[in-house]
């Protein structure tokens, strides 16, 4: 995953960071449960907004866990429920899928390095494919379209980050009741488009220099791969907007025991992520959550 | 029927002053002009209603004057039959059909480019939408609704970072707090 969807640490609570954390490690331990070892590793931030996302239980109490990077104290973990169950699933499909595609178009050591991950995930990704097997098909689907627009070296970053939204919105099958569901296919769309973007934007140099594709230089027809100032301005109020759109999704949701987390995510975590990848300054200064 | 009191989020036995605030703020929230042309737009709009509901059930004179209730889907049509046609089905939420009803059409106008737009922004592709809106709006300057379409095409039709200020305040007392503690650092290494 991108490790995009982060909350903005300053305005959370003492509480919510702290059932922020536990959600993290409770996903970590989950997916230890489920898939073994190995899954640990497959932990992230951004399925820790989903798990907040789609947990609808109150009264979820922390408890005190094993945590194998700190060997001796032990940590808080919220409770493996349905919602943390579920975001462990995509966790694993999302990345066996992300591996794949690093498999087919990485360099020789990124090809390598995917292979040999997905050896070991095998298993992991069979058992979470079984158990989601219409999400398994939609991710290879969608992921066969944005393969498509970026070879035909669409100019339309609209459908090639739809291609994207659109498989994240998937997760949110998960929601039982019709309005929360529909409001929450519309929070993920967006967040998806948004990470799409983000992520085009901040490997933008990277992609000059390795030639690989980039939606923005057939977007903004770039010739030397930089943005002028006002492609640049677009871009941000396009992916703004995304932003606008999440917000707009996550007011129509029930307010949940820890929406503050999610209301948190959107309207401040967002918007920094972006403001840092415009700046060229995300993930430079060790930036920890 | 929810629970008034609920709904609004206040407690029970709150005063008329706190519901009327409380009931502002939400309106605000789901005002029929944030959730313009956004595929939601039928969700806020019961979220509205139960809010004015719940604020008639608690206030004997009802909602105050200009309240939200009723501007929901409410486009200023020109009067050419093909384009209502095609917002009734935007509205419908039948995009593919509109969007090849709309490509059919030989003469590209401002109401042209503007549907264009509010079909992609339905899908979510803002980028597409911005454009339209902007090239809608420099043919016909003079039209509110592609005025705006484009004023607020780079939120979404949103004004989430409005929301963040309500946020703000807090910071504002902590920033005030923490320079009393410094103030008081410094009066303490004059002693």
């Amino acid at each position: 995953m991108f490790g995009y969807v982060l909350p903005r640490e300053d305005k959370l609570s003492e509480q919510e960071k702290l059932r922020y954390r536990a959600a993290y490690c409770g996903l970590c331990r989950t997916l230890k449960k489920h898939y073994g070892f190995f899954a640990r590793f497959l932990v992230n931030y951004d399925m820790t907004f989903l798990y907040f996302l789609l947990q609808n239980e109150e009264n979820r109490q922390m408890e005190r866990c094993f945590c194998p990077a700190r060997v001796i104290c032990k940590k808080d973990c919220l409770p493996s429920d349905a919602a943390m169950e579920f975001a462990a699933d995509m966790s694993v499909l999302l990345s066996c899928w992300k591996l794949r595609d690093a498999q087919r178009d990485g360099n020789f050591v990124h090809r390598l390095s995917a292979g040999a991950a997905l050896l070991i995930y095998k298993k992991s990704w069979r058992r979470a494919a079984e158990k989601h097997p219409e999400a398994d098909r939609v991710f290879e689907q969608q992921l066969q379209k944005l393969q498509c627009l970026e070879d035909e070296h669409c100019p339309s970053i609209d459908r090639t980050a739809d291609a994207f939204a659109s498989l994240l919105r998937v997760c949110a099958a998960f929601c039982q009741d019709d309005n929360t569901r529909k409001a929450a296919e519309v929070l993920l769309y967006h967040v998806g488009r948004f990470l799409y973007l983000a992520d085009a934007l901040e490997d933008l140099p990277k992609d000059n220099r390795s030639g690989n594709y980039n939606p923005l230089r057939y977007r903004f027809q770039l010739q030397d791969g930089m943005l002028t100032v006002e492609d640049k301005k677009q871009l941000l109020e396009t992916a703004d907007a995304s932003i606008g759109m999440a917000a707009s999704a996550l007011e129509l949701l029930p307010k949940t025991e820890d929406f503050g987390i999610l209301k948190n995510i959107i309207y401040f975590g967002l918007p920094t992520v972006l403001a840092g990848i415009a700046e060229g300054i995300f993930r430079k200064k060790g930036k920890k959550v | 029927m929810k629970d008034p009191y609920e709904v609004l989020g206040v407690p029970h036995g709150a005063s008329e002053e706190e519901i009327k605030k409380a009931y502002r703020e939400l309106a605000r929230k789901y005002h029929p002009d944030n959730y313009t042309n956004n595929p939601l737009a039928d969700l806020a709009q019961e979220k509205m209603k139960e809010i004015n509901e719940a604020y008639d059930a608690l206030t004997k004179n009802g909602a105050p004057a200009g309240n939200a209730s009723s501007s929901y889907g409410g486009n200023a049509y020109s009067g050419d039959a093909n384009y209502s046609e095609i917002r009734r089905l935007i509205q419908m939420g039948e995009l593919e059909q509109a969007e090849a009803k709309l490509n059919a059409l030989p003469v590209h106008n401002a109401e042209w480019y503007y549907l264009r737009g509010v079909i992609a922004q339905r899908r979510g592709w803002m980028d597409e939408a911005a454009q339209n809106f902007r090239i809608a709006n420099s043919m016909d300057p003079n039209n509110y609704e592609y005025r705006r379409a484009a004023a607020t095409a780079g939120n979404g039709g949103y004004p989430y970072r409005q929301a963040q200020e309500g946020y703000d305040n807090t910071d504002e007392l902590c920033e005030c707090c923490s320079s009393l503690m410094c103030l008081n650092c410094l009066c303490n290494s004059c002693r």
